[in-house]
């Protein structure tokens, strides 16, 4: 069941605006970013796995689209998809093109 | 938007992928349900015990026809307004008579509002509580599964079951002792007190058993007042020896089966948060209000380690004019939901005294405003 499936976390340190925006059907306006994610461990989902030890701290580039005031918050969690996260424990750090 | 439990799921494990904020409310009051709808509910003037449920579950096709037809009426009630759940309750195995009625004043009224009497209760002695009826383990879980089987029936695709228990481990007890004699029985007779704790939180805790175990159950939820708009009822210490061991069992019971615990409890626990994050193993605290313990506040103090749920302010939700509620609303997403581990809804519960239009309103806001920066687009 998805609930197993295993997902990084790490904490926003630094949002890259990009000049890309996209609207979607209800007319607001996606901007495509670049978020800088200090990995901080597992969520909470899969409370027993153990993050390599060469992964504490690393930063992460991952790509967001962002709408409202509040997407642009710095310093808060974020989770990363089971696809960057798979990524992210094969060593890549920059996902920008995934 | 459908109904999709994981939107709900990735906010209890503090993940913040879904493609909006979810939706959690305890409860809808039935009059709320009714009035969104346009359908009655019935099943209420049939039953009100855990003793009557089992009666007419023996074959009454009146009151079976009725609970199915309620349960269909939540499930589009739920479904309709963007829940990724329905709750799910049984009536209460603990039945009681010390209940004080008035008139209700609620937009939504219902013939008469009940109020817990303080002063009397229906056990405050040793005899009392040996002639009690207390409840048969066995009629819960008939009680229990015949109602998951129906609801389990009627969910659409994609939504899942909340259990609530039939009140909390402390509050039954003061329920049943009336807070007075309650009180004076900590002092005086602390055997009773501790066999109260014992009958309520095995049934309590078995019931979280129970419902953890089925498959379409994706969390569970207690709701156990433990708090005035100043702090705790009792002290931290009094709820540590009786009350805390019991919640930690029904955690337990629920985590075994990789499924989180949601609390809801009224009143100003902040001095009681620690023991219930380390040492009860709560995933997520509902219950706020403003003027005491606002959501926003609990969010930045505990919103790393449990999912904070609800929040919107029930004097805001009843009183507030349209344009400075847009306002509030937008501003508990903006606070609340950056990181994830949050869920859009009321600070109580959908009671029937709340506007409506502000409820719906605030439903609305966050399907639009409360959407999640996305992975690609």
């Amino acid at each position: 069941m998805s609930r197993h499936i295993r997902k990084l976390q790490g904490i926003v340190r630094e949002i890259i605006k990009t000049n890309e925006i996209k609207e979607d059907k209800e007319g607001n306006k996606w901007r495509k970013c670049i978020f800088i994610v200090e990995i901080i461990g597992f969520s909470k989902r899969t409370p027993n796995e153990k993050l390599p030890e060469k992964l504490k701290g690393a930063k992460v580039k991952v790509i967001r689209w962002c709408c409202f005031d509040w997407h642009y918050k710095i310093g808060v969690r974020t989770t990363l998809t089971h696809e960057e996260t798979e990524a992210v424990l094969r060593g890549k750090l920059d996902l920008t093109h995934i | 938007m459908k109904p999709n439990f994981e939107r709900l799921i990735t906010a209890l494990f503090l993940e913040d992928e879904p493609d909006r904020v979810p939706f959690y409310d305890l409860l809808a009051d039935p009059e709320v349900i009714e009035a969104i709808t346009g359908e009655h509910l019935i099943a209420g003037s049939f039953i009100s015990s855990i003793h009557d449920a089992k009666s007419a579950l023996k074959g009454d096709q009146k009151v079976i026809r009725a609970i199915k037809h309620d349960i269909r009426v939540q499930v589009k009630f739920y479904s309709k307004l963007g829940y990724d759940y329905i709750p799910l309750s049984i009536p209460t195995p603990f039945p009681r008579t010390n209940l004080l009625l008035a008139d209700d004043t609620a937009p939504l009224r219902r013939p008469k509002r009940a109020w817990q009497d303080e002063y009397k209760g229906m056990i405050e002695t040793r005899e009392d509580f040996d002639k009690y009826p207390w409840p048969d383990l066995t009629d819960i879980q008939e009680v229990f599964l015949f109602l998951y089987e129906i609801a389990r029936r009627e969910l659409p695709n994609g939504m899942m079951i909340i259990p609530l228990t039939p009140g909390g481990v402390l509050e039954n007890v003061m329920w049943l002792m009336g807070t007075v004699p309650f009180a004076k029985a900590l002092y005086k007779d602390p055997v009773l007190i501790r066999n109260m704790f014992e009958k309520v939180g095995k049934v309590i805790s078995f019931y979280c058993a129970i419902c953890a175990e089925c498959d379409m159950v994706g969390a569970m939820t207690m709701g156990d007042d433990m708090g005035y708009k100043s702090g705790p009822m009792l002290s931290p210490e009094t709820l540590r020896k009786y009350v805390f061991p019991w919640h930690k069992r029904c955690v337990e019971n629920v985590h075994k089966h990789g499924k989180p615990f949601i609390l809801h409890s009224c009143g100003n626990i902040k001095i009681l948060m620690e023991d219930l994050i380390n040492y009860v193993g709560i995933d997520a605290k509902h219950s706020f209000e403003d003027v005491a313990y606002p959501v926003t506040e609990y969010k930045e103090l505990y919103g790393d380690r449990i999912a904070i749920l609800g929040g919107v302010d029930m004097d805001k939700l009843s009183r507030m004019p349209k344009d400075q509620f847009i306002a509030y609303v937008k501003d508990i997403i903006r606070k609340c939901a950056p990181g994830g581990g949050y869920a859009l809804g009321c600070g109580n519960s959908v009671a029937n005294y709340i506007k409506l239009e502000n409820y719906l309103l605030m439903l609305e806001i966050g399907k639009k405003y409360g959407r999640y920066p996305i992975r690609s687009l």
